[in-house]
């Protein structure tokens, strides 16, 4: 398992080239997820927004994702005014993508080109500029795979109530490796 | 690591005076994924919360299910939600 410590100025984050294959796999995911849909409203509507459409930016989405991954990614901002949340999305959810699907890029950039070889995996450094994002596209794998498992605030409890043999076991096991992985940078950061 | 700052009022102790020009509020939510830590971290990061500051608000939304984090205009609390949604916290505003 990997390990993650304080050294210098840089946290040094150790993974093993599993570890280095499952959290890109997550990470491209969750990317594509926020960047696919995006694309796809913009392709299927009419652009409620003549200067975004005329300087080529996609309109901004008017609702609420239905995809409840989606919809916790990119919650309301206010929570018993529709009318508002609707027009805080159509104004800002695109940036609030782009923020995302951009931390998740870089940590895809930094797994693929800035690790060194170390026993079976690799060796990265993470610089102050680098712990945001790690712990932002951290949170949303997390958030991610956690809404879709249902998790609740007892992941112990969420396990026993499985099956033997269910098929999201493994999935609990990567959720719980992400959330000691998260906290081991928050800690190293703190 | 990079944040902008902008003026704003410190959070509203329980039990004052209620302010009759009923300032914005920012109102984060618990959720069952984000860590105790992280969230810590994010409001000293986002807000330049001492460390038992940050740590009292997160033991709010943790025990309490939400908690206030920063007040202000309407425009200011509408950057820190996106700020908070950037860092995968559950959060709202509303007029006080």
């Amino acid at each position: 398992m990997g390990k993650v410590r304080r050294r210098g100025g840089a946290i040094r984050v150790d993974l093993e080239a599993a570890e280095i294959v499952l959290l890109a796999s997550l990470v491209s995911q969750v990317r594509d997820l926020l960047v696919a849909d995006l694309t796809d409203a913009d392709a299927g509507g009419d652009s409620a927004d003549p200067l975004a459409a005329i300087v080529g930016l996609p309109a901004g989405p008017a609702s609420r994702p239905d995809d409840p991954v989606l919809a916790r990614l990119l919650p309301d901002a206010y929570r018993e005014d529709g009318e508002a949340s609707d027009e805080y999305r159509r104004l800002m959810e695109g940036d609030l993508r782009a923020q995302k699907a951009g931390a998740l890029q870089r940590v895809l950039d930094d797994l693929s080109g800035t690790g060194v070889r170390h026993g079976d995996g690799q060796r990265f450094e993470l610089a102050d500029e680098a712990v945001t994002p790690w712990l932002y596209a951290l949170t949303d794998v997390r958030l991610a795979l956690g809404t879709r498992l249902d998790v609740s605030e007892d992941v112990e409890a969420d396990l026993a109530a499985l099956e033997p043999g269910s098929p999201e076991l493994a999935a609990f096991a990567v959720y719980d490796w992400l959330g000691w992985l998260q906290n081991a940078v928050v800690e190293a950061a703190s | 690591m990079t944040a902008p700052t902008i003026e704003r009022t410190r959070v509203p102790d329980a039990g004052e005076t209620e302010d009759p020009d009923r300032p914005w509020v920012t109102i984060v939510w618990n959720d069952p994924v984000n860590l105790m830590s992280y969230v810590t971290w994010v409001f000293q990061k986002l807000f330049g919360y001492s460390k038992d500051k940050a740590t009292a608000l997160m033991l709010d939304v943790h025990q309490k299910g939400k908690a206030v984090v920063s007040s202000g205009t309407r425009e200011q609390m509408e950057h820190d939600v996106a700020r908070l949604h950037a860092a995968g916290l559950w959060a709202t505003l509303q007029q006080d």
